[in-house]
């Protein structure tokens, strides 16, 4: 079986899938036992009831609701990266696409699983749909969450294509090349599969893009279209729009360090995206100070006694330590690290988006917590503290996100192959084309 | 169609919670375990809310029996994903256990939190069992519930009627708070009926109502103290 | 079984297996098209309740009408994927033996 002289370039992209190491599956073990834990903690909490939480009245949402909202936050990762920079023809994209259309579709189940955790009776799910009312908030989120998950695995699924039919004509082993035989579509590379590929592509990148503002705007709709003090806030859907677009750029750059890492990836996860994207996160960490600080300007001023009541309980109260500690991973570290060009390095990069993703899942908490601690009727204190299963199906989700983004890394190539070759071969020339409809050269 | 309401006369109750009692020996509700009332888990339909103002010794306090307030525009209604939580003609906010799936989202949408959740499947002390209220289902793990008017009583007043052979009268319904209430602070009935004493007091310049201005637009209403 | 099917020259253009593979390929989109009617029943159903039920149905109607613009434009987009690459891929067969020797970019 031939491969193209220039294949041989892009040998390393087919390792992970032709080879696997030891560590893989050391690591794959490890996780797979934190995620048998949460098994676990989830079976308990399905026998005895949601009373095995740290949830209560009146705080009836916690941790599951919190990592619902936030999983789905950083399905905005592939959105942005894939369709905006599509869109817009930046070629650097080229070799990250992939990487973060991954964590779109994959994550997506961990924000829907997180809801199917969170509800007392999980048996009864299906009355959702036979009963589901659409005035309800909750159903929006239903049919956009469905939207978006068959959007973005379409979306991930088409410039998949060609280079599943390159692994097709690779491997050796049986079972795989059937299933890259069947996965490929008979690609072969003809005039009009491309033409029509590439069209697929273009018009699921502007789909997707008005679906994932839906998909946040109407998570942020469960909160702000109550009447509690300090959810029912109209910034609330630009405001996770914008807070999730910052956690997912942040999710990439966590994930192309690790695969840059482990799979020797240096040569296309290269400075210059981790700078690029760190310049998007910067963008998005002066966006994210900018909408807290309208919220929380507006409810200072506004002085309603309940909603000040939540505001002093984040800012000096019981979850000041959070919020604070909010502020300082979501806007200190990041601007920090990455206003200096010269801290703006991979690892510098890494470090603001892991603070970026504490720092977000600190401020769904802190949105969810606090108003539900202060119900407007004098009821007396009341207090959260997140039992063992919720923390342990927490990190059960994580455990569980990766694994299942290793074993696609096994099948599939993490990097583009086909749309590294396209930007080698045909981008120098569509550039300077560009160019000169630009300017006169 | 009757539309069903409840005036709380503030200058009568005592505070003496023989209502918040009687609720939940008519409503099958199970009394907390210690260590789960800690945990602010405990389940009660009606409480008293305690209102107060001011520092020791100049302190005022209010204590008000706060129940589902039974809302003609219920905000809870709204967010409920299948309808296990609706209006009944008669303008009772209905919950429907067998349908509700624990999402927990209506009582988070309440505005006066009178909402409970069964966060553990609800058990009496054996001694208990006998005193069940059959006419009460005793509701599952993982569901809401709260006050519903005790809406059973509706169905026997009914039947009680028709055996006697004659037409249903309001007087012949009414909830467990208010037939047990020692000073009969608790008035109820038809809010429609103009003759009745509960739409006579819902008039009345001491009448006021839990939360206005938030367009609940609740049926409870409450005589202020001090005629 | 069948060994090296893609080789087999005589007789039958499409060997077995590749119309086995075809077969998976098209209960695929099958599979997909049942699922978009599902969340078109599903939408339009609740429509439906919601009017007997004479519970909000314009907010039922808004989005079952969204949702169902959306999912026209995603199950016009699987179709055509699927349809024009399987197509094409087939018509290559006597040359190549049903797969690609190399992807050229043109």
């Amino acid at each position: 079986m031939e491969v193209g002289k220039e294949g041989t370039k892009d040998e390393i992209l087919y390792q992970p899938i032709l080879k696997t190491g030891r560590g893989f599956y050391i690591l794959f073990g490890l996780l797979g036992l934190v995620v048998l834990v949460a098994l676990f903690a989830y079976f308990t909490q399905f026998r005895y009831g949601l009373g095995v939480t740290g949830l209560n009245s009146p705080i009836f949402w916690g941790v599951y609701i919190t990592n619902f909202v936030f999983f789905i936050g950083v399905s905005h990762a592939g959105t942005l990266i894939s369709a905006i920079l599509r869109i817009s023809k930046a070629e650097w994209r080229r070799s990250i696409t992939r990487s973060a259309e991954v964590i779109t579709v994959l994550v997506l189940f961990f924000g829907l699983g997180n809801i199917l955790i969170d509800l007392g009776r999980i048996d009864r799910v299906f009355k959702v749909l036979a009963h589901g009312r659409f005035q309800s908030p909750l159903l929006w989120d239903v049919v956009s969450i469905t939207t978006y998950l068959t959007a973005s695995s379409i979306y991930l699924y088409l410039p998949l294509i060609p280079d599943i039919a390159l692994l097709r004509d690779k491997v050796q082993g049986r079972l795989r090349k059937r299933l890259y035989q069947v996965l490929a579509l008979g690609w072969v590379g003809t005039e009009k599969q491309i033409h029509y590929l590439e069209k697929s592509i273009s018009i699921m990148a502007v789909t997707v893009l008005p679906i994932a503002v839906s998909v946040h705007t109407v998570v942020s709709y469960v909160f702000s279209m109550t009447i509690q003090p300090m959810w029912h806030s109209a910034i609330f859907g630009p405001y996770f729009v914008a807070g999730a677009i910052f956690s997912g750029i942040a999710a990439i750059i966590v994930a192309m360090a690790v695969l840059r890492k482990v799979y020797h990836l240096e040569d296309y996860f290269r400075e210059v995206h981790f700078n690029n994207l760190g310049i998007l996160l910067l963008t998005m960490t002066c966006l994210w100070l900018y909408f807290t600080f309208c919220e929380y300007l507006t409810v200072f001023y506004g002085a309603e006694p309940d909603e000040i009541k939540v505001f002093m309980e984040k800012l000096t109260g019981k979850y000041a330590p959070h919020f604070w500690f909010m502020v300082l991973t979501c806007f200190i570290i990041p601007f920090v690290i990455l206003a200096n060009r010269k801290t703006r390095t991979i690892k510098g990069t890494v470090i603001a988006s892991i603070s970026v993703n504490i720092g977000m899942w600190l401020e769904r908490f802190t949105i969810v917590v606090p108003t539900l601690m202060h119900p407007r009727l004098p009821y007396g204190e009341a207090s959260y503290s997140a039992t063992w299963v919720e923390w342990v199906i927490l990190a059960g989700c994580f455990a569980l996100f990766a694994m299942i983004y290793m074993i696609f890394t096994k099948l599939f190539p993490i990097v583009s192959i086909w749309e590294v070759q396209e930007g080698r071969e045909k981008a120098r020339l569509e550039v300077t084309e560009r160019l000169r409809t630009y300017l006169p050269l | 169609m009757s539309r069903w309401g409840m005036v709380i006369d503030l200058d009568k109750c005592t505070a003496c919670q023989a209502c918040v009692v009687a609720c939940q020996i008519e409503n099958n509700i199970p009394p907390p375990d210690p260590r789960e009332a800690q945990r602010f888990r405990s389940i009660s339909w009606i409480k008293l809310v305690e209102y107060g103002e001011g520092e020791y010794p100049n302190v005022k306090v209010r204590l008000i029996p706060v129940l589902c307030m039974q809302c003609e525009q219920p905000p809870c209604i709204k967010v409920c994903p299948v309808g296990a939580t609706n209006k009944t003609k008669e303008g009772i906010v209905d919950q429907i256990y067998g349908r509700c799936i624990g999402c927990r989202y209506c009582a988070n949408a309440c505005p006066y939190t009178v909402k409970s959740m069964n966060w553990y499947k609800p058990t009496w002390p054996k001694e208990m069992m006998e005193s069940l209220n059959p006419d009460v289902s005793v509701r599952p793990k993982g569901v809401v519930e709260k006050c519903i008017f005790c809406a059973h009583r509706i169905q026997k007043a009914k039947d009680r009627a028709k055996v006697e052979k004659r037409e249903m009268i309001p007087e012949d319904y009414m909830p467990a708070c208010a037939q047990t209430c020692p000073s009969k602070a608790i008035y109820f009935g038809d809010l429609d009926d103009k003759d009745g004493i509960v739409f006579k007091l819902s008039r009345s310049p001491r009448a006021f109502r839990l939360l206005e201005e938030l367009g609940t637009e609740p049926k409870v209403y409450y005589l202020r103290e001090g005629a | 079984m069948n060994e090296g099917g893609e080789k087999r020259m005589e007789g039958n253009r499409h060997s077995r297996e590749d119309k086995v593979i075809l077969g998976v390929q098209v209960a695929l989109v099958v599979l997909f098209y049942l699922f978009a009617v599902g969340v078109f029943v599903f939408v339009w159903y609740a429509f439906y309740r919601s009017v007997t039920e004479g519970d909000h149905p314009t907010h039922a109607l808004i989005l079952a009408t969204i949702v169902s613009f959306a999912f026209t434009i995603l199950t016009t987009v699987m179709t055509m994927i699927f349809s024009v690459i399987i197509k094409e891929g087939r018509k290559k067969l006597p040359e190549n033996g049903g797969s690609a020797n190399e992807i050229k970019i043109t």
